[in-house]
């Protein structure tokens, strides 16, 4: 009996023994399969938490084309990712206009996240301070349609532009028509893709009170002189490499702007037979500045002198 | 009629007709420009698709295999997701991740018509839903950091849509 028991409790304690190895072997079996499944459901997971990074950016790109128009601005707001690729798609943007209305720009505005539109709309808006934040907005910009710009810019007194592009000089003349309040037109190296516009049929009337033209080669005399001619309240008139400018300009502006006090011709065709025109017609000429020559000066004195007329003259 | 061999990226090889096989651009070229001989036997390793990713297309290329070529459309046309056929918008009816393997791998082997369909498909799922939807949609995480959101939401506010 004794032998028995023992024999049956070593016969059990290998048993238990056998049992207990099996037990490990089937955990450590059961724990390598629940750790591949977790490692692989781990990776699958981490490949789905971020599906969107499946794609590259030329693929959201395309599908991205399909929801042009407002819906681009919901997918900005997505993430980061999602943000650049829809900003540096430019045809995203073709029909999307920035419109401001009854605020102010000015220098602390924060435009880092205005989005790359390509129009620009204002309604009774104020442009402070461009410089700050313009460049980089602006950059994105393909054209401003200046009357649909400026239109209803009923008080804008003054206007500068330097270096722009115009479509044709209608687009400018239109634009000056519409803004009855400016008093002041400067323009800069002034560009026209398009210049066969007539502008013998069109009637340029401004309230003008003065214009400077700076190097603006695709204004041909005669539209110049239109310009120049435009507002019978004209007071002064700069002209600053300007080479197609001569006499005929002059003689008109002397004939036609009885309130011109100040005249200036930089960089111009100016003719010694101008000087007659200026003191005989220009009668309320204060003021004149001119690079002209020796002769010119001269000239000029005599003429002064033998009308008995008073006028600051600087020549360079 | 003639066949060729393609192999995916797991090993597997596929007989496949020519012209099916023609519908990806990139095997095209393998044909007719470079000129790889597909009577050698020898199968054209596609090393970026997967079996189970090559099957599905190849159903795909196998159904619009005598389509005729698309007609050149105009930008607005183009633009529409409302005109995928129905038995493209039953092929496409499979979870995210098929979808854009699928869309991969059309990519790869330059097959433009699928992605094109692809596209109108997942831009439909984008469509009308919030950003917040469309995260939820596509598992993305807003990583903007807190407030940023907003501030591009009250930007987003200036614009407007304008006739072309």
């Amino acid at each position: 009996m004794r032998v028995d028991r023992a024999q049956t409790r070593s016969n059990l304690a290998v048993s238990t023994r056998t049992c207990k190895f099996l037990f490990t072997l089937l955990t450590l079996t059961l724990l390598t399969e629940n750790t591949m499944a977790t490692v692989s459901e781990l990776v699958n997971r981490m490949t789905l938490s971020e599906p969107e990074f499946y794609l590259p950016p030329e693929l959201w790109e395309l599908i991205f084309a399909h929801l042009a128009g407002k819906r681009v601005l919901v997918m900005r707001l997505v993430c980061h990712r999602w943000k650049t690729i829809v900003d540096r798609k430019r045809s995203l943007w073709d029909t999307l206009s920035l419109c401001v209305r009854c605020s102010t720009m000015y220098e602390r505005f924060r435009p880092e996240s205005l989005p790359p539109v390509t129009g620009f709309r204002m309604n009774w808006g104020t442009i402070e301070d461009v410089d700050s934040w313009w460049p980089s907005f602006g950059e994105s910009l393909t054209r401003i349609n200046l009357p649909t710009f400026l239109a209803g810019s009923k008080n804008l007194q003054k206007l500068s532009l330097d270096s722009c592009v115009l479509e044709s000089l209608l687009e400018l003349f239109t634009t000056l028509v519409a803004l009855p309040s400016l008093r002041h037109l400067e323009l800069k190296n002034l560009r026209m893709l398009n210049n066969d516009f007539n502008i013998s049929t069109f009637q340029l009337t401004t309230n003008l009170e003065s214009l400077h033209l700076n190097n603006c080669n695709s204004l041909t005399n005669a539209m110049v002189t239109r310009l120049a001619t435009s507002s019978c309240r004209m007071k002064e008139v700069r002209l600053y490499r300007m080479p197609q400018v001569n006499d005929a300009t002059i003689r008109n502006m002397c004939v036609k702007l009885p309130r011109l006090k100040k005249l200036a011709l930089l960089i111009c065709s100016v003719m010694i037979t101008s000087a007659e025109y200026i003191v005989e017609h220009a009668h309320s000429l204060e003021y004149l500045e001119l690079d002209g020559c020796f002769e010119f000066r001269q000239a000029m004195e005599q003429l002064l002198k033998g009308h008995h007329r008073y006028i600051e003259c600087k020549f360079h | 009629m003639s066949t060729i061999k393609l192999e995916t990226s797991d090993g597997v090889k596929f007989t496949v007709k020519t012209q099916v096989a023609k519908c990806s651009g990139t095997i095209r070229t393998m044909l007719e420009d470079i000129g790889i001989n597909p009577q050698d036997g020898e199968a054209i390793p596609l090393s970026n698709v997967h079996s189970t990713i090559l099957q599905k297309i190849l159903v795909w290329a196998e159904h619009h295999v005598d389509d005729p070529e698309p007609p050149r459309e105009d930008a607005d046309a183009a633009k529409r997701t409302d005109d995928i056929c129905s038995w493209d918008e039953d092929f496409l009816k499979v979870d995210q991740r098929t979808l854009f393997d699928v869309m991969l791998a059309a990519n790869y082997l330059d097959m433009k018509q699928l992605i094109a369909v692809c596209c109108k498909t997942v831009a439909n799922m984008i469509k009308g839903k919030t950003a917040d939807q469309i995260r939820r949609t596509f598992n993305i995480e807003n990583d903007f950091p807190p407030g940023e959101e907003d501030k591009i939401r009250l930007r987003n506010q200036f614009c407007e849509e304008r006739s072309r």
